[in-house]
């Protein structure tokens, strides 16, 4: 069993740092980080339970929009009820996105149609007829989920892609950081883990140091929790809740100390929704990179409940109207910190769902579906990828109920990302193990 | 006597005729003029009790004796002008007595009853001594209503009684040592005529520790929310098997309806006093055991509905049924409103042309449930194909026909009958009902190749799918597998999970999916039980199973509040609602709050860069770990809406607190199965000890936090 949990602390600086008295003024590391602007970030949102894209961007032109509305039937949007977009007229977004419309229309921010998991470019005939190795547990949450981050064969794969990219990435451009590179704020997630780095998880309350009523105490009570996850035990999960304490002591106090250095930023978020608060704190942790000592980060947040098998129009309005103006906040943040053209943040979901709807006003589990990519660096206003045929048994369909075999791969996806991000392209099948298969590793919606 | 001896049998022959002869003309065979009866005609009347005696005329006065004398005699009983006899405190002999009635004005007018007297029903109101050691005893038994030649149980045997007063009993007897640790009833019981047998008082009974403290604590750490200094003397006492049959016989404590509408006491939804009414079950119930598997249970099936009062009928009949059957268990959740209405099998109807019928639960109960996306060898692992790839259990296919099978269901009226049509209005109280219009008739065909034929009704089609999935050979794996990680070990081996396995297809009376004996196989594992007999440096370091599993922060809370001893208060008070309800999201886990079917963590969880199965730790990062350390601090220091703790200088763990060392065993007991490592008890005991004798309660809370915030507590081993 490998301890490499622990690796990060063999750096002397950072046991001293988690020690509660100790750690290093932030004066000193500020000026060690500010003298270089090479600083990027990528966000992963994830939209939990399978996002019905084909609620999300929908054809406007008269033709698509009447046969969009046949099929979906009872969960059909108007069509005046459809936010247009001028750059793509033939396409309109739920009404619930009137943020992520402006964004788009401003450039800041495209859509990639019918994309998935793929092992290796797929047809209709060629999945019918078994001749290809689909992803294993198609429809299912969690194995789609788990496949989207670890981008592997399978969701037994361990780590993900991210953390495939930190393995590569994290010591040429975080030398000396006081933090791992990636930052989950939505708990613990394959996407962060790599095989020699790990992430640093993040409440959407913020770091900080446990609470303490034991007054005079709380030095010596800290001091002795200290040494016990320091003690060595025959109970490997003994050592690893040990490594993760310690490592919680560590990154605590190094992140609420740089967050309460800061100057706070003036942008609003809508942070009654949790999903609105953990962009928030994203933004928090970019505005401290240069007190981190880190000029490369990923961050992972997520929204929930987008498993719409009943009531789909009314749920999905909700949890949509959550997200759009939370990205907007986001970039208006990334704008004042003058990191818009450095941060891309982008959306990932289990999969899309079925096309055609069910008895319940809902819509089941599918696969290829639409995402967002938002920020400066993003050529925006544009649609990327192939738009699925909108037909019950077309050239895009599983079978006959609107399961959309998807045309790009999440692995072109990331790829275009991660190569954005800085990877070397000699590290992409590091990452990205199956991006050889496709034609091309770079889908140009970034430059 | 002589006279009502003769005439008692024409008077019953009288009394037959009158009531039994409606049709014949009055007066033809009659009695005659003057001629009367006393109801009852014959009595049963206990010492000391009275009986009321009515003549059939009602328009004549009486009066009355007992055995010929008028008002009756202390020695035979007395009897008032109204015919109210009150019989002797002790019996006379012969212990018969006839009741007779006299016509005022006509004295040869006469009717009577037979009484037989019986002994009176013994009431014990207290034993001593309440406590006897295993060996000869002798008992004093204080009452009322004990009369000579009474007998004494005690448990299933009898004692020797030496002497009898109408108020004590003295006996002496045998405790064995199969009844130490128990409770044994003790029953007094009055000979005959009228034998009868009086309340149940116990006496405890003390013996030699059938198992030790570590074997009982970790015990009780699988078998409940946690082991206090009560429950762990207990089980040291009876033993493990003796405890596990105490607990399968403890009736289940049921959650309340909490008022509706929602109220204020809830807050926004009634389902916050739901869950403030789990810490109470948890803490408090007497069914430890049940409500350990029925959390395990919640969150197998997980159906959490956030409104109403959706949660205490599906609480309730997940532990009424922990240790029923596994099919039986499958049917109550699928029937369920609140299943119905979180997967929405609730009004899902047959699809008309251009839909497909809601595969939610017809997917999510093959995946999550009952079989898992996989098919499992009987020890759980994965089977694979020739080029090693798992082989998926059921095709998209199979889960369509299914969802088609599980169409037409809908909520209960209120009186619980079935509705028409569909039904859109919430019925949380009864299980769902078919409405046959509603239903897909069409075929299905299921797993294995087994088909419903056309034209089933719903209920056939809902138990032949559930059969055939029951039937399927991935349950006992899939299901015990998680069982065991829920309340033994993340990753059990192979050979354990097949031992259990093979308990789940026949539990050797040739029944599948017997919960008792499954669970039983769980707890009674040599895996279960490899720690019991180490040391606690062996069990740190040399442990007999790399095992375990991390305390979930639910488990964990309602661990420290009952190794605590927190002050008991009313569950349907409903004090916990911002504890339960808000608090606990700080750690990740309030209860019945999880964000998705896939429950608060994934049976599956690998720790990175390890291949340690650990479903806990998904939830166990380095933002997690921190506000868990807070809220101990918050509960220790009753800082927050969690019941009293009491460490002051006089309670229970403060008095031992002026001597560390001891302080820190007796913390060691209760939270850490006596198994604290030395090198932590050490560290422990001196940072204790630098803490002012003084402060009697700061070197308590110190202590208490520090054992139960450490990863060797919260590793439960």
């Amino acid at each position: 069993m490998s301890h490499s949990r622990r690796s990060f602390l063999t750096n002397a600086s950072l046991l001293a740092a988690g020690n509660l008295l100790g750690f290093r003024p932030f004066g000193m590391l500020n000026a060690l980080a500010q003298t270089s602007s090479d600083y990027k970030a990528l966000v992963c949102i994830f939209m939990f339970g399978g996002n019905d894209a084909n609620n999300m961007l929908i054809p406007f032109d008269t033709t698509g929009y009447n046969n969009y509305a046949t099929i979906r039937g009872p969960i059909a949007l108007a069509q005046n009820t459809l936010l247009p977009l001028t750059p793509a007229p033939n396409f309109a977004l739920h009404p619930s996105l009137p943020e992520v419309q402006s964004l788009f229309n401003s450039g800041n921010l495209a859509f990639l149609a019918n994309v998935g998991t793929l092992l290796q470019p797929t047809t209709r005939a060629q999945y019918q007829a078994n001749s290809i190795v689909p992803p294993s547990n198609l429809f299912s949450h969690p194995d789609q989920q788990l496949e989207w981050q670890n981008q592997l064969d399978s969701s037994a794969g361990s780590t993900g892609w991210a953390g495939r990219i930190a393995d590569k990435m994290n010591t040429q451009y975080n030398p000396g950081a006081l933090v791992p590179m990636i930052a989950s704020i939505s708990g613990d997630t394959l996407f962060c883990n790599g095989t020699g780095t790990s992430p640093v998880s993040v409440g959407s309350g913020g770091p900080g140091t446990p609470s303490c009523s034991d007054q005079s105490y709380c030095s010596s009570r800290q001091t002795t929790a200290q040494q016990f996850a320091n003690m060595s035990s025959g109970v490997s999960l003994i050592q690893e809740d040990n490594a993760i304490t310690n490592n919680a002591f560590t990154y605590n106090t190094v992140l609420a100390g740089a967050l309460n250095a800061a100057t706070p930023l003036t942008t609003v978020f809508p942070t009654t929704t949790p999903f609105g608060a953990q962009l928030a704190e994203v933004a928090k942790l970019i505005n401290v990179r240069a007190a981190l000592g880190v000029k490369r980060q990923i961050f992972f947040v997520g929204a929930g409940n987008f498993d719409t098998h009943a009531a789909q129009l009314a749920t999905q309005a909700t949890l949509l109207a959550e997200v759009s103006p939370a990205l907007l906040a986001f970039y208006q943040a990334l704008q004042e910190m003058n990191l818009a053209n450095q941060v891309t943040a982008f959306t990932c979901s289990d999969f899309a769902r079925t096309f055609q709807p069910n008895s319940a006003d809902g819509t089941d589990h599918a696969w290829g579906s639409h995402h967002i990519i938002l920020g400066g660096a993003v050529k925006g206003g544009q649609i990327y990828g192939t738009f699925p045929t909108l037909a019950l048994g077309g050239p895009d369909d599983v079978a006959s109920n609107g399961r959309w075999i998807p045309s790009t791969s999440s692995a072109q996806y990331a790829a275009t990302l991660a190569q954005w991000f800085g990877l070397a392209t000699t590290d992409l099948p590091y990452v990205l193990p199956y991006i050889g298969n496709f034609s091309s590793n770079n889908l140009g919606f970034l430059g | 006597m002589r006279r009502s001896s003769i005439l008692a049998p024409v008077i019953v022959v009288l009394a037959l005729m009158i009531s039994s002869c409606a049709l014949t003309p009055p007066g033809s065979t009659g009695p005659g003029p003057g001629a009367f009866t006393i109801s009852p005609s014959t009595a049963n009347v206990r010492a000391g009790g009275t009986q009321q005696f009515t003549p059939s005329l009602t328009t004549a006065t009486f009066t009355w004796s007992v055995n010929g004398v008028m008002g009756g005699t202390a020695a035979t009983g007395t009897i008032d002008a109204t015919g109210n006899y009150t019989a002797p405190s002790t019996l006379p002999s012969p212990n018969t007595v006839t009741i007779e009635a006299t016509e005022t004005t006509k004295k040869s007018a006469t009717g009577s009853s037979a009484v037989t007297l019986w002994n009176p029903i013994p009431q014990i109101s207290s034993v001593s001594p309440p406590q006897v050691t295993v060996g000869a005893f002798t008992l004093t038994i204080s009452g009322t209503n004990f009369v000579s030649g009474a007998t004494v149980a005690f448990g299933g045997g009898t004692l020797t009684v030496t002497s009898v007063s109408s108020t004590q009993i003295i006996a002496t007897g045998t405790a064995t040592a199969a009844q130490a640790g128990f409770s044994v009833p003790l029953q007094v019981t009055n000979p005959n005529p009228g034998s009868s047998s009086s309340n149940s008082i116990s006496a405890q009974v003390i013996g030699a520790a059938a198992v030790s403290a570590t074997a009982a604590a970790r015990f009780l750490d699988q078998t409940s929310f946690g082991p206090t200094a009560t429950t762990i003397s207990h089980v040291e006492q009876i033993g493990l098997q003796a405890a596990l049959t105490e607990q399968f016989n403890q009736p289940t404590t049921q959650f309340s309806e909490p008022p509706s509408p929602d109220t204020a006491v809830c807050g926004f939804t009634n389902w916050r006093c739901t869950q403030s009414e789990f810490l109470n079950v948890a803490v408090w119930g007497n069914d430890q055991f049940r409500q350990r598997v029925a959390m395990a249970l919640s969150e197998i099936f997980v159906a959490p509905i956030e409104q109403d009062n959706a949660m205490p009928f599906y609480l309730n009949t997940l532990a009424g049924d922990a240790f029923t059957n596994y099919r039986t268990i499958m049917q109550d959740a699928a029937l369920s409103p609140a299943m119905g209405d979180y997967l929405n099998m609730v009004n899902s109807g047959k699809p008309p042309t251009g839909q497909i019928a809601n595969e939610n639960f017809g997917r999510e109960n093959m995946q999550l449930f009952t079989l898992g996306v996989n098919l499992l060898n009987s020890d759980g692992s994965l089977q694979t194909d020739g080029s090693g790839n798992p082989i998926p259990t059921y095709t998209e296919l199979q889960v369509e026909a299914f969802a088609r099978a599980y169409t037409g269901w809908t909520f209960a009226n209120p009186d619980g009958s079935s509705p028409s049509s569909f039904n859109y209005t919430h019925n949380w109280l009864h299980f769902m009902v078919p409405v046959e219009n509603q239903h897909d008739t069409t075929s299905k065909i299921l797993l294995n190749g087994t088909t419903l034929s056309a034209g089933q009704s719903a209920e056939q089609d809902l138990k032949g799918a559930l059969d055939n999935i029951f039937a399927h050979p991935n349950v006992g794996p899939f299901v015990c597998r998680q069982l065991i990680q829920h309340l033994v070990s993340g990753d059990p081996s192979p050979a354990y999970v097949a031992r259990v396995a093979a308990v789940f297809a026949n539990n050797g009376s040739g029944v599948r999916g017997d919960m008792k004996s499954v669970l039983t196989a769980i707890i009674m594992d040599p895996e279960a039980r490899a720690g019991d007999a180490q040391t606690g440096d062996q069990a740190d370091m040399s442990p007999a199973v790399d095992g375990g599993h991390l305390r979930e922060p639910l488990l964990w809370t309602m661990n420290l509040l009952r190794g605590l001893n927190a002050a008991q208060t009313p569950a349907t008070s409903y004090l916990y609602v911002n504890f339960m309800s808000g608090t606990l999201t700080s750690v990740g886990e309030a209860p019945i709050d999880q964000s998705s079917v896939f429950n608060y963590f994934p049976p599956s969880y690998v720790i990175p860069q390890t291949t340690l199965n650990a479903p806990e730790f998904s939830l166990e990062n380095t933002g997690s770990v921190i506000p868990r350390m807070s809220l101990a601090d918050k509960i220790i220091h009753n800082e927050d809406s969690a019941p009293v703790i009491d460490l002051s200088a006089t309670s229970v763990i403060g008095q031992q607190a002026s001597n560390p060392a001891q302080l820190v065993d007796y913390l060691g007991m209760l939270f850490m199965h006596s198994q604290m490592p030395s090198d932590m008890r050490t560290a422990l005991i001196d940072t204790i000890t630098a803490i002012p004798a003084t402060d009697l309660q700061g070197r308590a809370e110190v202590a208490v936090f520090l054992v139960v915030t450490s990863s060797q507590y919260k590793i439960m081993h």
